[in-house]
């Protein structure tokens, strides 16, 4: 989806007041469920389950407990304004979350301070993370296809998972049915994303993710593909996973 | 991060009002794991009214670890009888409805609110993650995100979400900007408990008087409740009436059927009211029990109104808070209303209904009662019908 390449950066460290308006109201284009980031809105929900039931298994939590993620240290990378931040936060989770555009990092500190949520948020990347950080959790969920070396990445990500933790990766696979639908219709046909916004051949497929991961001794335990049905409008899982998939990863 | 003071508590809900309804929605919140604040005042309950739990209460009751407490407190009611006491030239037969006809046990249990509260007390004592502020809510300030009450000592705490239990002067529903929509009736319900010499065979009895319904209902031993729906003028007359007095007057009144009857000590009487907020949720609070609907004392329905509304309400919040929503956002408060709305406005109008229908002294309007209960009398699925109905809506899912 890669929400955090449509805005333009700011510093983050010298805010100003016109500054502040203006991640106001970005931080509300964020979370208005029929603006601009309708798109997000509706696929959130799909994700954040996925994620919170293969939490919960991992770490045999109940999940109809109203904080069932209490005590676990989460990362989220390529955070946005906080989407899953947000409601991670509620589950009871210690989150934190980065994003390289200072204008989203904004946004989402301004949203969560708004509502009382104390969430770590920085402007920064993994590679630029201290190497001694661990997480329980590890979400990288829509990145992978935005970054230089997905090998690279993938090696850090799962540097920073402690012993027995727990890594979701969302992406795009690469074939030609992601082309047409994942290029031609989100960005071109449905408008729902800024054309430019994906380069096909950075798409990953899941063998090369297993691949990637198995060198940083991870497992795939779980895999589903995401797809839209047009009749419902809505987001599901599905065992097609030539376009949008998840994939949960865990210590072998 | 939070901008609150220090000396604030932020919990994700907190219920104001520690009536029945009120502490059985705390108790019901607190189950789903959610940080849970009772602001109410402890103090022993205040009359002698008691309440027929009917249909899916007991089993609410149930799973809250709150029957077993006081169940043999409790008497069943296996049968109930409708008698037209009206004294009009069309008066309507008597209608008997057995609970076994529709393949129940009981239709359901009789209990003093003041022992139903002992047991709910006790239950919340037991919760952890239930917080007791022993004191009344002074202001309720509802803003975007949150809702902070003040107590009248000054103690102040902030929620996501309250629940309104604090019956019919409801400040949540004033803070919340709600409006209501009142009308006196002209009646006034006096109640009191009796114990008398012949067994209630575990029967309630209504009798329908020109002026409300009379009814008699059984209470564990040799003992029934009674309320008795007059003119305000008249049931302040029996009010001031001494003890045997009273008891030959309800002895009269209840023809003799349970034997002698001797009132027990405590009475009180209700001006009777229909009163219908115009939402039942807005701005982060939500209304429970008598802050969202007061109806006449017929058909035992008001309580069980109220614990139906807090068993919804806990899975409303329990459904948005697994998902890490926001419990006290937009989305949760339109669910609750929308799930609330329909039952609550239905049994009104029956109630409504059923009550026009004995005060009317038009003739067409007895006619009507007539036959409608002479229909419910004879026709078995009718009957049946208006029994499974009265006990919990037909809709519900359990």
């Amino acid at each position: 989806m890669a929400m955090q390449s449509s805005y333009s950066d700011a510093s983050a460290s010298s805010v100003d007041a016109s500054e502040v308006a203006k991640f106001s109201k970005l931080s509300e284009e964020w979370w208005d469920p029929r603006g601009k980031m309708a798109p997000l809105h509706k696929i959130n929900p799909l994700r954040l389950t996925y994620i919170r039931d293969a939490a919960c298994r991992k770490f045999d939590r109940n999940v109809r407990s109203l904080n069932c993620l209490s005590g676990l240290r989460m990362l989220d990378i390529g955070c946005g304004a906080g989407l899953l931040c947000e409601p991670f936060t509620r589950l009871g989770a210690q989150v934190i979350g980065i994003d390289p555009s200072a204008t989203n990092i904004a946004a989402a500190k301004l949203h969560a301070d708004k509502g009382h949520l104390s969430i770590d948020y920085r402007c920064t990347t993994v590679e630029e993370m201290d190497v001694r950080e661990r997480f329980d959790i590890v979400l990288a969920m829509e990145v992978i296809e935005h970054v230089v070396d997905v090998g690279a990445f993938l090696d850090r990500c799962a540097s920073m998972l402690k012993p027995g933790g727990l890594m979701v990766v969302s992406t795009l696979n690469r074939n030609w049915k992601s082309f047409a639908l994942g290029i031609v219709a989100a960005e071109y046909v449905l408008r729902w994303l800024p054309r430019g916004t994906h380069q096909w051949d950075k798409f990953v497929t899941p063998d090369e993710l297993a691949h990637h991961l198995s060198r940083n001794k991870l497992e795939i335990t779980e895999q589903s593909g995401v797809v839209y049905n047009p009749l419902g409008d809505r987001w599901t899982l599905s065992s097609d996973m030539d376009v949008n998939y998840m994939v949960v990863a865990e210590e072998v | 991060m939070t901008e609150t003071p220090v000396s604030t508590s932020i919990y994700d809900v907190a219920v104001v009002g520690g009536g029945p309804a009120g502490l059985a929605a705390a108790l019901a919140l607190a189950e789903t794991g959610a940080r849970t604040a009772l602001v109410a005042r402890r103090v022993p309950y205040g009359d002698n009214r008691t309440t027929a739990l009917l249909g899916g209460s007991v089993a609410f009751l149930e799973s809250l670890d709150v029957w077993r407490r006081c169940a043999d407190k409790a008497a069943a009611l296996t049968t109930m009888r409708l008698v037209d006491d009206t004294g009009r030239l069309i008066r309507a037969p008597e209608v008997k409805f057995v609970c076994s006809e529709i393949g129940l046990e009981t239709f359901g249990y009789n209990i003093e609110n003041r022992e139903l509260m002992i047991a709910l007390e006790a239950r919340a004592a037991e919760l952890t993650n239930l917080i007791r502020i022993d004191d009344e809510a002074d202001t309720v300030s509802p803003d975007e995100m949150q809702v902070q009450v003040r107590t009248r000592q000054g103690k102040v705490l902030v929620a996501r979400l309250i629940v309104g239990a604090d019956g019919r002067q409801s400040l949540c529903r004033e803070a919340a900007g709600i409006s209501v929509k009142r009308r006196a009736l002209e009646q006034t319900a006096l109640t009191f408990n009796i114990a008398h010499s012949r067994p209630h065979k575990n029967m309630s009895t209504e009798f329908h008087t020109p002026a409300g319904p009379c009814v008699f209902v059984p209470l564990p031993g040799n003992r029934s409740s009674v309320v008795w729906v007059n003119k305000p003028r008249d049931a302040e007359s029996l009010m001031a009436l001494s003890d045997e007095a009273l008891s030959d007057a309800a002895e009269k009144q209840s023809h003799s059927i349970l034997g002698r009857v001797q009132v027990e000590p405590g009475r009180h009487t209700f001006p009777l009211a229909i009163e219908q907020p115009a939402q039942l949720a807005k701005n982060r609070i939500v209304l429970v029990g008598e802050a969202a609907h007061v109806v006449p004392p017929i058909g035992a329905q008001g309580l069980n109104l109220g614990l139906r509304d807090a068993g919804d309400i806990a899975d409303v919040v329990r459904d948005a808070g697994m998902n890490g929503a926001d419990i006290g956002a937009a989305p949760v408060l339109a669910r609750f209303e929308q799930i609330r709305r329909s039952d609550i406005s239905s049994r009104t109008f029956a109630i409504d209904m059923a009550n026009r229908s004995l005060l009317s002294d038009l003739l067409p309007m007895q006619v009507i009662r007539a036959a409608g209960m002479q229909a419910m009398g004879s026709i078995g699925p009718l009957r049946r019908l208006a029994m499974r109905e009265g006990l919990s809506p037909s809709w519900r899912k359990s």
